[in-house]
Parts: C-alpha cells; structure tokens; sequence
C-alpha cells in the first residue's frame, strides 16, 4: 500500500516536473535563440552600413570569434570577416542555423539579404552577409538550465516520495496497529476489542463493525463454553454415581440382593446418562441440520399423529393421557426435523411432568399463516420464579439432580433453540396446580382442506392409562 | 475418624456413605448446603467432602463460610466442574483437596487418608508409639514381631489416639469421632473397645501403651 501510494505519488511529481521542464527549456531557449539572433542580424547591418559609407575594408572586428562575409547583389565578395552603428538596411534572414567548425566549436551562422535600402546617395545596394558568431554563451546558459531542471527535478522528486513515503506511513499505522491487533485476537482472547479513537474518521465505522462481530462471537462462544461446562457436569454425575456404586460394591463380598440394588442403581444412572447423550447428539444434529436441512411442506396431521405413536409407551407408564387435534389438511412448510423435534420434547417433557390421570393434549391450527402448536396439561404447572428459566439448557426446577426422575433439563431448550432457528416465538402460561400451556408459533403454514374431507378438525384420544389398566 | 458426606446426588451419596462406612469410618450425610454448613460447624468433623453444586446453599459459600468462622476441618471438594478457575477458586477459599467426578473409589480414600495425616501433622502413613506400628493405609497394626487383628472400630479408635500420641482423648471426643448421627450407640461403647484394644495391644507385653487418665479420658504413649 505505502509503496503503491509512493510510486504513485513519484510519478505524478517527476511527470509534472519533466513536462513543465521541457516547456520551460523550448520557451527560454526559443527566447534565447530570437535574442541571439537579433544579435548577430544587427551585427550584420552594422557591416551593411559600413558598406555604405565605405568603410568596410577598413573594419576590424568588434566581437572575437565572429565571421562574415559580405557579398554585392553581383555576387562578389565585398568583404570578408573583417563599424559606426546606423541601421538604413532592411535584412530578411535566409537561413539560421547553427554550424560546427572543425575545432569543434559551435557558431550560429545567419545568411541576410538586404534589398538595398535608400542611402544617402539614394543608390539602392543589394548585399548578401552570412555572419557567424559563436553559439557557446547561448550553449553554456541552456545547458545549465537543463541540469538545473533535471537535478531540480530529481531532487524535487525524491523529496516528494519520501514525504509520501512518510505521510502514507504515518497514515496507515493505525491501520496497522488495528491489523496487528485483530491479528493478536482469538477464541481465548474474543473480550479484546479495536480501540477507534487513534483510526482516521474514515476507518471508524470498520473499527465498530468489527467490535460488534466480536462481542457477538464472544457471546456465542461463551453460551457454548457454558453449554459444554454444563454438560460434562450433567454427564459426570450418574457416571460418578456408577463407578462408585461398582467400586464400593465390588471392594468387599456382598450379597446377592445387595447386588442387585447395586445393579438397579447402576442402571438407573446409566438411563438418565443414555437419555442426556441423546438429548445432547439431538441438539448437535439439530445444529448441523441448520445448514443443510431444506424446508418441505410437513403435513401436521402426520407429524402429530407420529409423535403421538412414539410417546404412548412413556404416557402409559406414567399414567397420564393424551389427546390430539389438528385442523384437517394443516400443512407447514418448514425444516421437518425440527419441527417434529419441537412437537415432541413439548409432548413428552408435558408427560414427564405431569400426574397420574391428567391429560397432554396437543393441537395444531392456522391463523393468518402461522402455524400454532399448543401443548397444554393440567398438571402441577410451574412456579412464576421458575418460568422464565425452564428454557434455559440443564435448568430444572427440582434444584436437585436426582437420577431417579430422568430428567437431563435439555427438552424444553431444545425447543428453545429450534423454535428461534425457525424464525418463530413461544409463550408460557402456567399457573401452579392448575397446568401449563406452551404456544409455539411459526410461520409458513398453509391449510389445504380437501373437498372430500368430511369433518374440518379431527380429534384423537389416546387413552394411555386407560389402555394399561 | 468421621467424616461430613455433602452431596445431593441420591445414588451417589448413598455409595459414599456405604463404602466409607465399610472403611471403618463414621459418616454423616447432607443432601443440602444449608443444613451441611450447620453439621460443619456443630461437629469437628476429621475430613468433609463437599460438593460444589448443592442445593439451597452451593458448596463453594460453605466453604467460604466455615473457615471465615474457623472450622478446621479439612475439605475435599468433590464436584463435575473441572474447568482450571473452579478449582483454583475451590482450593483458594480454603479447600485442601479438589477431586473431579468421576473419581477412583481408591484415589478417594487415598487423600482422605492423606488430608487426615496432614490436619494431624503426621508426615508418615505409620505411627510408631514404642513397639507399636499402625499402618493407616494398610490398616494393620504390629506390636512388635506379632501382627495384631482389630476390627474396624477398634482400629478406628486405636488410629485416633495414635493421631495425638501423648495427648489426653476424652471419652465423648472419641465417641464424636467414631460414631455419626446413625449409630445409636452410648458413649460406654468406648471403655468396651478399649478393653479390647488392652486385650490385644497390651496384654501380652509388660510395656503397657494405653493409659487410662481417671476423669479426663485415655491417651497412647510409651512413657507413662
């Protein structure tokens, strides 16, 4: 940058400098030259005039190193090199030009013709002189304005680059100092940030941009760190719990059914460990699926109707029912598997909640096209102080990890995150003993009721503790 | 020696207390920081494991607050986190050991034993009282030549006095220390267990390392 802004800046200066160079040398040695010129022709018709009076043999030279010669209009040499000042005689010049001698000096030599001006005795006298006189002064001069325009130049040039030089450096050190330091900035260090104040107004808003990115990064790196931390923690745990319970049990003879509750504890643990890793390996598929998952149209009554099938065995054994319904050819179109991750960690975490003999009853319904999913229960609800928080990853209300429930605190964040990667918004309302309501909305949903169809909303009920008992 | 277990994991907890009682030790459990910051004050307990994430109260405030007020007892932190700044933060505010779960049941009791010889300023695994050796790690005792079998109480109680050589131990410290919350057990089961311990240390030898100190309570040494 600073050598392009050099090179740059040095060819502009040595361009301008030559150009007006070149125009200064032609105008002044063009001065010169008519200077020169007008020397030598006056020398001339001083010869002309002393033609006239006839003195011209007798003349000796006035100037050292000029020559002439003088010719009458017959041709005959009237003179040769060899003085009042009057001027009666008109010169056009023929020729001028500049001539080398065999010494190897240069004279300026002109050819003048007089048409024969009125003399005193009024005879007209045509005369030809080609006077010569030596072109070294007029040399010399040019020559050293050549050099002092050139050297100038040059010098003028050099001087201009360096200062360009300078300034562009002086001018991009902040630029500098802002790569270095965004250079020095890694994942461990994402709460260093790009001071603005020493970068030129112009760089300011970069600075900005940039410092914006990164407390954005710093922010997802840290949820992540956290989401990690907390998941070693979460895994940890029943696996320190199982590794105890077989080192104590195995360190001394025990008996059979000591065994086995060692056994049944054991399990236990390595249930709620299977239950966190595949909540854990959904959340990373759900990520991955971000990217590369395209939205289709999902047809609603299916999906619910699928998780439904899928959480019935878990109802059962907790002896709670559920119900479902759904507009009839409801369609969304969406990423399916999120979706449906949706529809069934709100489903199942309802369950897994809830009491014996209540209901989850799960419905779906377009308005406006948005797709609504309500999933609502009356069962204990969730106090206020606990209501904003159950969203977040491992958060439980039961402020103790107990194994025996099985729960990871993973389902409803995993809604959370797939609801927001969706582009919609949910809302909780529960009251404590009277249930909870999750309303998850998004957008893309459009119902196509089929003409065939009889009955606008179909309803299901799957009478889990029913069907068990 | 006995131990303060704070832990709120139902099934780990529970193998803890087990297996530490199994060692001979007496164990008291807290599944909650509040209720285990009051046990650690009303009771010096010999060593306590701590949990970091505890319900109520986290482990981290207990910590804190039981060596503000002086409680000595040495703390073993037990917890998931093993991120470098939680446990320069553990050890900071006064834990002497950090142990990261999943631990080795063996590697526990290990530096239970080692955080016990350290609060007694016992640089060996052996105490040597004249003739008499008690091996803490291998919980064997040698009267000279002959090898000498206690059971688990009564090599608890030897240990003990053998942690304040020359020092008088009343019945009650001992009994404090022997005994947790569960045991329903007077304080008379001492004198019973020390019969046994004269039966079996000092029977046979003429050098008698047991002393009773009438109204203050016993003490292991060699000069009477």
């Amino acid at each position: 940058m600073t050598r392009r802004i050099v090179a740059v800046i040095l060819l502009s200066v040595w361009t301008t400098l030559i150009v007006g160079g070149v125009a200064a040398y032609v105008a002044v040695r063009s001065v010169m030259l008519d200077e020169l010129d007008a020397a030598i022709a006056q020398r001339a018709a001083t010869l002309a005039v002393l033609n006239d009076a006839g003195g011209l043999a007798a003349h000796r030279q006035d100037y050292p190193g000029d020559r002439y010669l003088v010719l009458d209009d017959r041709g005959q040499t009237v003179a040769r090199m060899p003085v009042t000042t009057e001027t009666g005689h008109r010169f056009s010049i023929v020729s001028n030009v500049f001539t080398t001698l065999g010494d190897g000096s240069r004279v300026r030599t002109l050819t003048l013709d007089t048409a024969g001006a009125s003399t005193e005795s009024g005879q007209p006298r045509g005369l030809r002189v080609v006077y010569s006189a030596p072109a070294h002064s007029f040399d010399r001069t040019l020559a050293r304005l050549a050099w002092t325009l050139l050297l100038g130049g040059a010098a003028t040039g050099l001087v201009a680059a360096l200062s360009a030089r300078l300034v562009a450096r002086r001018a991009l050190k902040p630029l500098n100092d802002a790569t270095r330091a965004i250079g020095g900035i890694n994942v461990d260090t994402l709460d260093r940030r790009l001071d603005a104040t020493p970068l030129p107004p112009e760089l300011r808003p970069v600075a900005t941009t940039l410092n914006g990115m990164l407390s954005a990064l710093a922010e997802a790196v840290a949820q992540r760190r956290q989401f990690i931390a907390d998941a070693s923690h979460e895994l940890r745990t029943p696996l320190a719990a199982i590794i105890m319970a077989l080192e104590v049990s195995l360190s001394r003879p025990r008996s059979e059914s000591d065994q086995r509750q060692t056994l049944q504890r054991c399990l236990a643990n390595a249930t709620s460990l299977r239950r966190l890793v595949e909540h854990l390996l959904d959340r990373v598929r759900s990520d991955h699926m971000a990217a590369t998952e395209p939205a289709a149209a999902v047809r609603v009554d299916d999906l619910l109707d699928d998780v439904v099938t899928q959480v019935t065995s878990l109802a059962e054994q907790r002896g709670v029912w559920i119900e479902r319904s759904c507009e009839a050819g409801l369609h969304v179109t969406t990423q399916p598997h999120r979706l449906r991750s949706i529809v069934l960690n709100l489903v199942s975490n309802a369950i897994d909640h809830n009491l014996p003999n209540r209901w989850v009853h799960v419905a779906a319904q377009c308005l406006d096209s948005d797709f609504i999913l309500t999933v609502s229960d009356n069962g204990p609800g969730i106090a206020v102080e606990h209501q904003a928080r159950v969203f977040e990853p491992f958060y439980r209300v039961s402020p103790s990890r107990e194994s025996s429930d099985g729960h990871v605190g993973l389902g409803l964040f995993l809604v959370q995150s797939n609801v927001t990667a969706l582009g919609g918004r949910y809302v909780l309302e529960s009251e404590e003993g009277k249930g909870t309501v999750i309303r998850v909305f998004l957008p893309g949903c459009v119902s196509w009721v089929h003409p065939s169809d009889p009955s606008p909303i179909s309803t299901v009920r799957h009478d889990g503790a029913m069907a068990s008992s | 020696m006995r131990i303060l277990v704070a832990e709120d994991h139902v099934d780990l907890s529970r193998s803890l207390v087990e297996g530490l009682r199994e060692e001979g030790y007496a164990v008291d459990l807290s599944r909650d920081g509040q209720e285990a910051l009051h046990m650690a004050r009303s009771h010096p307990y010999d060593c306590i494991l701590l949990d970091i994430m505890l319900p109520t109260l986290d482990g981290l405030t207990v910590l804190r607050t039981i060596r503000v007020e002086q409680v000595r007892s040495p703390v073993i932190c037990l917890t998931a986190r093993d991120a470098l700044k939680d446990r320069i933060d553990g050890l900071d505010l006064g834990a002497d050991d950090y142990l990261v779960k999943p631990f080795a049941w063996a590697e526990l009791l290990a530096r239970i034993r080692a955080v016990i010889r350290r609060s007694k300023d016992q640089l060996s695994t052996s105490i040597r009282v004249g003739d008499l050796e008690i091996d803490t790690t291998t919980k064997t005792v040698r009267r000279g030549e002959r090898t000498v079998h206690l059971a688990a109480k009564e090599f608890a109680l030897l240990a003990y006095l053998g942690h304040h050589v020359g020092k008088v131990v009343s019945r009650s410290e001992l009994w404090g220390h022997l005994y947790d919350d569960l045991d329903e057990v007077g304080s008379n089961v001492i004198d019973v267990y020390i019969a046994n311990l004269r039966k079996k240390i000092d029977h046979e030898n003429a050098a008698k390392l047991i002393h009773t100190r009438r109204g203050q309570g016993y003490v292991l040494t060699d000069k009477p």
